[in-house]
């Protein structure tokens, strides 16, 4: 159906949604906590390499290192799924290949998160 | 979104990435994106990481077979680039957030702090990464 209102007159008063800055702020938040964190996983790599099975479990049970692991994985996993939304927005326009990628975005993100966290959380109560 | 907000007559485009003369800064804003997206995948490897000490002794053997070898040492190599040059690039983007070092030469000095930061900050771990493993 036709309309003789302009769009800015349609949507003039009602206000913003309020929650369009909502994945700005995220990704913010996330790459300021994503810096201390990621320093954290890369020394407990570091004090990783070489080691044999059984030290890198004891390694990953100390409850510093499995709490820096699981915080740094569940941060990235939020700055990421931001991150790759924003990619495929600005490159993807057909709206059914966005809606489908939008869609695998997350599946990969959560796939991603639920299985490092659930191999964290095995070995650290394991 | 909508296409052309319903005007019928084509709207002027904005000019494409390919009629800019490349600059420093532009590089390193590309690095940035394309570096997150490899980083998106690298994920898969710290996860792999994480299941393979979880799984027990012989899927942690296959895990580090494949980290020990040339391919995988290459993946690790570009990943580590990866992990500082974004970090190094959103710091850089962090100190525009807040308002400063957007002027020249100062956006320029940061462009190229990126860059040798991630490559010195690349093989400053990997030094040390090869002297812990000689210990």
């Amino acid at each position: 159906m036709t309309s003789l209102r302009t769009p800015f007159a349609r949507a003039n008063g009602f206000g913003s949604a309020k929650s369009g800055t909502r994945n700005f702020w995220r990704q913010r938040v996330t790459s300021v906590l994503g810096l201390p964190l990621t320093l954290g996983a890369i020394l407990i790599v570091l004090s990783s390499l070489g080691v044999d099975h059984g030290e890198a479990v004891a390694l990953l049970r100390h409850p510093a290192v499995a709490i820096v692991l699981l915080l740094t994985l569940v941060n990235f996993c939020v700055h990421m799924r931001i991150g790759m939304q924003v990619i495929i927005e600005d490159y993807v326009h057909g709206p059914k290949a966005k809606a489908l990628l939008l869609m695998a975005n997350t599946g990969f993100v959560f796939a991603a998160g639920v299985a490092g966290s659930l191999a964290l959380l095995k070995i650290a109560t394991g | 979104m909508i296409e052309n907000g319903g005007n019928p007559k084509a709207r002027p485009r904005a000019p494409d990435l390919q009629i800019y003369r490349p600059t420093m800064t532009m590089t390193m804003s590309i690095a940035h994106r394309m570096t997150g997206a490899a980083l998106y995948m690298g994920t898969l490897l710290f996860v792999w990481w994480l299941m393979a000490i979880s799984g027990g002794s012989s899927s942690y053997a296959l895990q580090q077979r494949f980290m020990n070898s040339i391919p995988g040492r290459a993946i690790l190599l570009f990943f580590t680039w990866s992990i500082l040059h974004h970090a190094l690039g959103g710091v850089r983007h962090l100190i525009w957030d807040l308002g400063l070092a957007h002027d020249d030469p100062w956006r320029e000095y940061l462009a190229r702090a990126t860059i040798f930061g991630s490559v010195a900050g690349t093989i400053l771990l990997w030094v040390a990464a090869s002297l812990i493993k000689e210990i």
